[in-house]
């Protein structure tokens, strides 16, 4: 076991921002640390490293107490910051060679880290330039590669795709993968869902500092009633009609509104015909058709009743 | 070796820590080695006009009636004494033709009608006077009479001197510039005392999660800081002696050692600053900035009747204001060599730096928070 976090109770005055929460990462793993803003996935994260002090519970990191003190298990901790937390006046190669210097001793070892990270992220071009003159996601990649340069075994990343165009996305994606295959364990905060499904082993979904669900992606979707989602625009239905289409098999749920029908069902096989049909049957003509499984989305409307980026 | 390095580099490049440390103190300086000796060269040292009450306390004070008589500047009496009634000393100080009065009752009392430099001089001649008058009466049962009559003219002219030539006025203000050098140098320990503690910026979050002790680092940021201001300060010394021609007297080693223990109650400050308020670096900056101008002001900086008016009417202030200390400490060592008042401005700035250092490590030893 990686880490191991029990009963974890943090409180910021009277607000509660984790209530007794559990988390169990193994070695190897991607875990995707899901819920909206609030949710509390920094403070566990700032909790986990002894940033903040808690009220109650216990963190165990590589089977040991974790403490600020700690430093033989820091030692082995890889941390991308949510903000991009870099010297202004050091230039890339400068940066990622005085955090690396925070961990390793041997200089030359750390000389060799330090271009090994500078490869990883891909700034070869811009070892030289100072972070002002970065791209988002290039400062992005930059915050990456102090956090990794130490080749460390567990790696936390707390939102590291904020504010990110879609091409370093991907490259920062990708990267997570590449640092997970050669051996790292990995913890990916995100209110990202489509990040989290691309990427991670397994998900934790987190609301109000409470863990409210935990599995694969497919476990998680497939404890919800929602199995599909059909979604048809330009449509016009009276009300004796929306009504048959309530009565239809494995529906669950009808929303009409502005020409526009949503229909939600439970697991069955032909829901999408049997709906075509109906409508070919009443002869209703309609626009564009959509048919959508589940997202985590769903799971954490349906757990919540609230959106994740509500 | 790297973690100096680094952050030795991040340092030394910051712009807006190299305007407040280097570049602003050069232009305050040439901008007073330009504007000063001009300023007063119209002014020339002129005896004092004053009056004095020749009542039965004045007669029977013999030691105050030599020692007025006796003092003088520039082999010239200092004062141009007229032995009169008060009731005519009141006439010919409405026309102006006195700068002031002494009487003596059962105590001195000094009237003036005006401000201005025969005023202090005055003023400050008779504060001395007072204050060494109950030395002086014990001392005498001891001392060669002479000796002590002599180191209490020695004190009290020095406001006089300063008229003698212009130069020596000037580095009045330009030992204040030195001043506000070393609390500058807070600038430093507060930019990197930012990035030490976790809960003032993300960077201090990432250098606190690794697994380099912070005892390490502060003592790095220390070094770094101190080395840093030590060296602005030997280029402002440089510049103000060699390019503007401002003589600070020739206890050289003496001056390099109040520059480095006045940079210690710099960097405490700015420590200080730095820890206590959880603010973006800009603000503290702000803060410390005005603080030091104000320090610096109370000391003389922007003129220097502030600091005899600070040292005779609020003497607390000028005890605990480091700028004052480290301003005369080298005042003190100008005019009158290594001395008691110098050790004890550089045993006053040392008690500063360790309060505020004290201060600061109480709150800069947490490594966990309850917020950040």
């Amino acid at each position: 076991m990686i880490i191991q976090i029990d009963n974890l109770v943090k409180r910021y005055k009277s607000l509660i921002a984790l209530d007794h929460f559990h988390l169990e990462v193994e070695e190897g793993e991607i875990l995707g640390l899901l819920g909206p803003n609030g949710s509390g996935k920094t403070t566990a994260i700032n909790c986990m490293l002894s940033l903040l002090k808690y009220d109650k519970g216990s963190i165990r990191i590589f089977g040991r107490d974790m403490t600020a003190e700690s430093y033989d298990i820091k030692r082995n901790i890889g941390i991308v910051m949510q903000n991009v937390a870099v010297f202004d006046t050091l230039s890339v190669e400068e940066n990622i060679a005085y955090f690396c210097s925070l961990y390793i001793k041997d200089r030359w070892l750390c000389k060799q880290y330090v271009e090994e990270a500078i490869r990883f992220v891909e700034l070869q071009e811009y070892r030289k330039f100072r972070p002002s003159k970065l791209s988002g996601g290039l400062r992005r990649r930059l915050n990456i590669a102090c956090g990794i340069a130490h080749k460390p075994k567990l790696v936390i990343l707390d939102e590291p795709t904020v504010a990110v165009d879609p091409q370093s996305r991907n490259k920062i994606l990708e990267g997570i993968r590449k640092l997970n295959q050669q051996g790292a364990t990995i913890i990916y905060t995100t209110h990202y869902m489509e990040e989290v499904e691309q990427i991670c082993t397994r998900i934790v979904i987190l609301d109000k500092g409470k863990q409210i669900a935990e599995g694969t992606a497919e476990q998680l979707k497939a404890m919800i009633t929602l199995k599909e989602k059909i979604d048809i625009e330009q449509i016009a239905l009276d009300e004796r009609q929306l009504q048959a289409i309530r009565e239809l098999a494995n529906v669950f749920d009808v929303v009409y509104n502005q020409s526009h029908l949503q229909v939600k069902f439970t697991k069955g096989k032909q829901n999408l015909m049997n709906l075509l049909d109906y409508l070919k049957q009443e002869d209703v003509p309609f626009g564009k058709v959509y048919s959508q499984l589940p997202t985590l989305n769903d799971v954490f409307l349906e757990i919540t009743g609230k959106g994740l980026r509500d | 070796m790297n973690v100096f390095k680094y952050c030795f580099l991040a340092t030394m490049r910051g712009k807006t820590l190299l305007f407040w440390n280097l570049i602003f103190p050069i232009i305050l300086s040439t901008f007073f080695g330009l504007t000063l000796p001009n300023a007063y060269k119209t002014e020339t040292y002129e005896t004092i006009p004053i009056a004095v009450i020749d009542n039965e306390a004045f007669k029977e004070d013999i030691s105050f009636r030599e020692t007025l008589a006796a003092v003088e500047h520039l082999n010239e009496p200092m004062f141009k004494i007229t032995y009169t009634s008060l009731e005519e000393a009141g006439d010919l100080l409405e026309s102006k033709e006195i700068a002031g009065i002494i009487e003596k009752k059962d105590t001195f009392h000094i009237y003036v009608k005006e401000k201005g430099i025969q005023q202090t001089i005055l003023q400050s001649f008779m504060d001395t006077y007072m204050q060494t008058d109950s030395q002086l009466t014990r001392l005498l049962q001891d001392t060669d009479r002479n000796k002590i009559m002599e180191s209490i003219r020695a004190d009290v002219s020095y406001i006089a001197a300063e008229r003698q030539n212009d130069q020596e006025l000037s580095s009045v203000f330009f030992f204040t510039i030195i001043a506000m050098c070393c609390l500058y140098g807070g600038f430093i320990s507060l930019n990197i005392i930012q990035k030490v503690q976790a809960n003032q910026s993300d960077l201090g979050a990432r250098n606190a999660v690794s697994p380099f002790s912070k005892t390490k680092m502060l003592l790095i940021s220390f070094l770094i800081s101190y080395s840093i201001d030590f060296v602005i300060l030997m280029i402002m010394m440089g510049y103000i002696t060699f390019i503007l021609g401002i003589d600070f007297g020739t206890y050289t080693g003496y001056i390099l050692l109040c520059i480095a223990v006045g940079i210690l109650a710099g960097n405490s400050l700015g420590t200080l600053i730095g820890v206590s308020i959880v603010k973006k670096e800009h603000t503290k900056i702000a803060i410390l900035t005005s603080v030091t101008l104000f320090l610096s002001m109370l000391s003389g900086m922007m003129f220097i009747q502030m600091k005899y008016f600070i040292d005779t009417y609020l003497p607390v202030i000028s005890r605990i204001n480091p700028a004052n200390m480290i301003t005369d400490a080298l005042y003190s060592l100008y005019y009158y060599g290594v001395c008691e008042r110098y050790f004890m401005n550089l045993a006053s700035l040392l008690v500063f730096a360790i309060f505020c250092y004290t201060l600061s490590y109480r709150m800069i030893r947490r490594k966990q928070y309850a917020s950040i």
